[in-house]
């Protein structure tokens, strides 16, 4: 969690942290108040989160991974994510076809 | 949500405004106690105005829900804010950066003041009084409402598509 008004501090902030959330949201045909209520947030701040801009703290990183049913990296990671496409028919080159 | 550049806009009109009824109430009322209550004044509606109508509504439909105060004790009573689990975290962080930025500004601007001061020793009493006031006032102003003027003017613009609930 950190907001600090400062560009030079947010810059030190640490690297950014990815996740699949806008992702899963869509697969499940949830809106962000949907989701916000359940996770008990306020719905900009699940928007936040889906951006990039706000990083979850381990509590609510664990409540998104339990209302997912999903776990914590399948969620969030450091790295960015590979598309879920790629992940499960491997990575193909454009216009090839099986 | 209103853009970031039409928000800054809104916080530097308002605070132009302000300090310009609060420099008015200096050079119209005599020194003394109009003046005491001319400070009172500026207080209450740096609170009610200001910071209650203007930048609350804003920063309520922004980031932050507007606390429950009572009105008449300008927002300074101990209890009246918002407790923890009225926020989530992210709203926690956003007010907890505001407070902190604004205390920074507080503090280097009473800074500066402390050191130019002695350039008022030169004045005579009255004058000395004025210039003081011109330079302390903008404290009132500010104290009660430089945090939401932060939040108002740092938070980033939410993209359009973000912006569907």
């Amino acid at each position: 969690m950190h907001v600090t008004y400062n560009d030079k501090a947010d810059a030190r902030s640490g690297p950014r942290l990815f996740n699949r959330i806008a992702v899963l949201r869509a697969e499940r045909g949830l809106s962000r108040n949907t989701l916000a209520d359940a996770l008990d947030i306020n719905y900009q701040t699940v928007g936040y989160i889906e951006r990039g801009d706000f990083k979850p703290s381990l509590e609510l990183a664990f409540r998104i991974s339990e209302y997912f049913g999903l776990p914590i990296e399948a969620i969030f990671s450091r790295h960015p994510f590979r598309p879920l496409s790629e992940e499960v028919y491997g990575k193909r080159s454009p216009g090839s076809s099986r | 949500m209103v853009h970031r550049g039409n928000r800054r806009a809104l916080v530097a009109l308002t605070y132009i405004a302000f300090l310009s009824i609060m420099v008015t109430l200096i050079l119209l009322l005599p020194p003394g106690r109009h003046q005491i209550n001319a400070v009172w004044i500026c207080m209450v509606l740096a609170y009610n105005v200001v910071s209650r109508l203007v930048f609350g509504k804003l920063v309520s439909d922004t980031v932050l829900p507007q606390p429950r105060v009572k009105l008449s004790t300008l927002g300074l009573a101990a209890g009246q804010h918002h407790r923890e689990d009225d926020l989530d975290e992210r709203e926690i962080a956003v007010r907890d950066a505001a407070y902190f930025r604004a205390y920074q500004v507080l503090a280097v601007y009473s800074i500066v003041v402390w050191f130019i001061s002695p350039l008022t020793f030169e004045l005579t009493a009255s004058t000395a009084l004025r210039v003081f006031q011109f330079l302390t006032l903008p404290l009132v102003a500010i104290a009660l409402t430089l945090p939401q003027a932060i939040v108002l003017c740092c938070e980033p613009d939410v993209p359009e598509e973000a912006m569907v609930r």
